[in-house]
C-alpha cells in the first residue's frame, strides 16, 4: 500500500507524534495504514550480538527487558524519560526513529550505541542504514516514501560498560532542551571505546568525536569531565526556539555532559 | 475511504458495535455512539490525560487512538470502575481527601491510576508523582490527589482489585 500511495500515505504504528499532528492538521495523509495488527512484532529478540527491535515494541517494554545486561539496564533507564506512561504504552521505539524529532531519547541512543535500522520497500528490497547515517535534519530522515523500518538491531554491551545519561527538560516527560548519553569500558584505571552523543541540541542527535578523542584511555576525574563538557558547549551548533535560544541551549549542554559523566563514575 | 465503519468491542463488559467514521477517535466514539460521556475530552492531542481509558488494561490516551484500532478489544471507562452503587477505592480516596475540583480531569485522573496500579501494585510516592505528570489538573494542585492515591493503593491492596 505504501508503494502504491507514496507521500500521501503514512504509517501508524504508536501514533503518539503522528496523530496529534493530525489533529493540528499539520499532517494529512489520505492513507493512514495501521500496522498495530501486525502478529509477533512486539517482542524482541537476541542474536549475533544484538538486540533485535521489531516495529511494534512500545517505549514501555524496554522498562522490563528480559536480556540482562548494560544495554537493558540502559534501554530501561531513558524509556522512562519518554513523555508519560499513557504515551509509553503505545508509542513504538521504530516510530520514534521515523519521527526524528531531534530531542527523541530513542534517536539519541541508536546514534551512540551504533544501531542498524533495517528499511523495507515492496520494490527495492531491505537496505541497511547505520542510525549515524538516518537522521537528516529535525523530523527528516533517509527513509523514502515507500520505506518502512521493520527492524532497529542494537549492539549489546559487555559486562564492564558504564554510562551516564542526563536530559534536561522544563517538566518531566517534556521533550528534552539538552540531553547527553555517554557509554565507554572501564579498563583498570582508564576509559575505553568511548562513545558520548547530544540530542535535543541540533537538527539531528550526534556523536562528539572530540570529546570521546579526549576521554578515550583517559583516568575519570572531575576535573577531565569538566574540560569536556567545555569542549562540547564550544563545539556544537544549538538551534533556538521558544523553548531555548541558542546560547542558552549551549549551557544546557555543557550541564547534560557534566551531569552524563558524573553519573557515569556512580 | 471515508465510508462508515463497524467496530466491535467490549466497553465495561459489554459488548457494543458501533458504526463510525475512519477518522473519528476513540475517545468521541465512546461519548457520541456509547453515550458513555465519563471519558472527557480536553485538549484532543493527546496532551491533557482527559480522555485517559484502559485498552485491555492499559492507561491510554483514547483521543491518539482511532476507534476501528480498538475493534476486538477490551475497554474500560470510569462508569466501570464502581460495582454498582460501591465507589472503586480510588474513587472513594479521590472523595475521602477532597481530591476533586472542578472535576474535569478526574475520569482521565483514575483511569491512569487503576492502570499503574494495577501493573505496578507498589509504586512509591516519587512514582505516583512522576506519574501524575501525565494528566493535568487545573484545580488542586495535586496534593490531595497525591495523597489520596497513596490512601487509595493501600485500599487497593486490601481489596485485591
Amino acid at each position: 500500500m505504501l508503494s502504491q500511495h507514496g507521500d500521501d500515505a503514512r504509517l501508524l504504528a504508536g501514533g503518539q507524534s503522528l496523530v496529534p499532528t493530525m489533529t493540528a492538521r499539520l499532517a494529512r495523509p489520505t492513507v493512514l495504514i495501521d500496522l498495530n495488527r501486525i502478529e509477533n512484532a512486539a517482542l524482541p529478540t537476541i542474536s549475533a550480538g544484538r538486540l533485535r527491535v521489531p516495529p511494534l515494541m512500545r517505549h514501555a517494554d524496554f522498562e522490563r527487558l528480559s536480556a540482562n545486561g548494560p544495554l537493558s539496564t540502559i534501554l530501561a533507564e531513558l524509556s522512562g524519560h519518554i513523555g508519560h506512561l499513557p504515551i509509553r504504552m503505545r508509542g513504538t521505539f521504530c516510530g520514534a526513529l521515523a519521527h526524528a524529532d531531534p530531542a527523541a531519547e530513542w534517536c539519541l541512543a541508536s546514534v551512540v550505541l551504533g544501531a542498524e535500522l533495517l528499511v523495507r520497500s515492496m520494490t527495492r528490497g531491505v537496505r541497511n542504514i547505520e542510525a549515524a547515517d538516518f537522521f537528516e535534519s529535525m523530523m527528516d530522515t533517509t527513509l523514502a516514501d515507500d520505506e518502512m523500518i521493520i527492524e532497529a538491531q542494537i549492539p549489546l554491551l559487555p559486562a564492564a560498560t558504564r554510562y551516564g545519561f542526563s536530559e534536561i527538560c522544563r517538566r518531566s516527560g517534556d521533550y528534552a532542551l539538552a540531553s547527553t548519553l555517554v557509554v565507554y569500558q572501564r579498563d583498570e584505571d582508564e576509559m575505553t571505546k568511548v562513545r558520548l552523543g547530544v540530542g535535543g541540541v541540533e537538527a539531528t542527535p550526534r556523536r562528539i568525536p572530540e570529546a570521546e578523542a579526549m576521554l578515550e584511555r583517559r583516568e575519570p576525574t572531575r576535573q577531565l569531565f569538566r574540560e569536556v563538557a567545555d569542549l562540547v558547549a564550544s563545539a556544537v551548533d544549538p538551534v533556538s526556539d521558544l523553548a531555548a535560544d541558542a546560547d542558552y541551549r549551549r549551557e544546557l549542554t555543557r550541564a547534560a555532559v557534566s551531569r552524563a559523566l558524573d553519573r557515569s563514575f556512580r | 475511504m471515508t465510508g462508515m465503519v463497524d467496530v466491535t468491542f467490549e466497553v465495561n463488559g459489554e459488548r457494543r458495535t458501533i458504526r463510525v467514521e475512519p477518522r473519528t477517535s476513540l475517545a468521541d466514539a465512546l461519548r457520541d455512539e456509547c453515550r458513555l460521556t465519563g471519558t472527557h475530552v480536553g485538549c484532543d492531542e493527546g496532551v491533557c490525560g482527559a480522555c485517559t481509558i484502559l485498552l485491555d488494561g492499559a492507561p491510554i490516551r483514547a483521543c491518539l487512538l482511532f476507534a476501528v484500532q480498538a475493534d476486538g478489544s477490551a475497554i474500560c471507562t470510569v462508569e466501570g470502575l464502581s460495582d454498582g452503587e460501591t465507589l472503586h477505592p480510588l474513587q472513594q480516596a479521590l472523595l475521602d481527601h477532597n481530591a476533586v475540583g472542578c472535576g474535569y480531569c478526574t475520569p482521565g485522573l483514575l483511569m491512569l491510576a487503576v492502570g499503574a496500579l494495577t501493573r505496578e501494585p507498589d509504586m512509591d510516592e516519587a512514582a505516583l508523582t512522576r506519574l501524575l505528570g501525565a494528566n493535568l489538573c487545573r484545580c488542586t494542585g495535586y496534593q490531595t490527589v497525591l495523597r489520596a492515591l497513596k490512601a487509595g493503593q493501600i485500599a487497593m491492596r486490601a481489596d485485591g482489585s
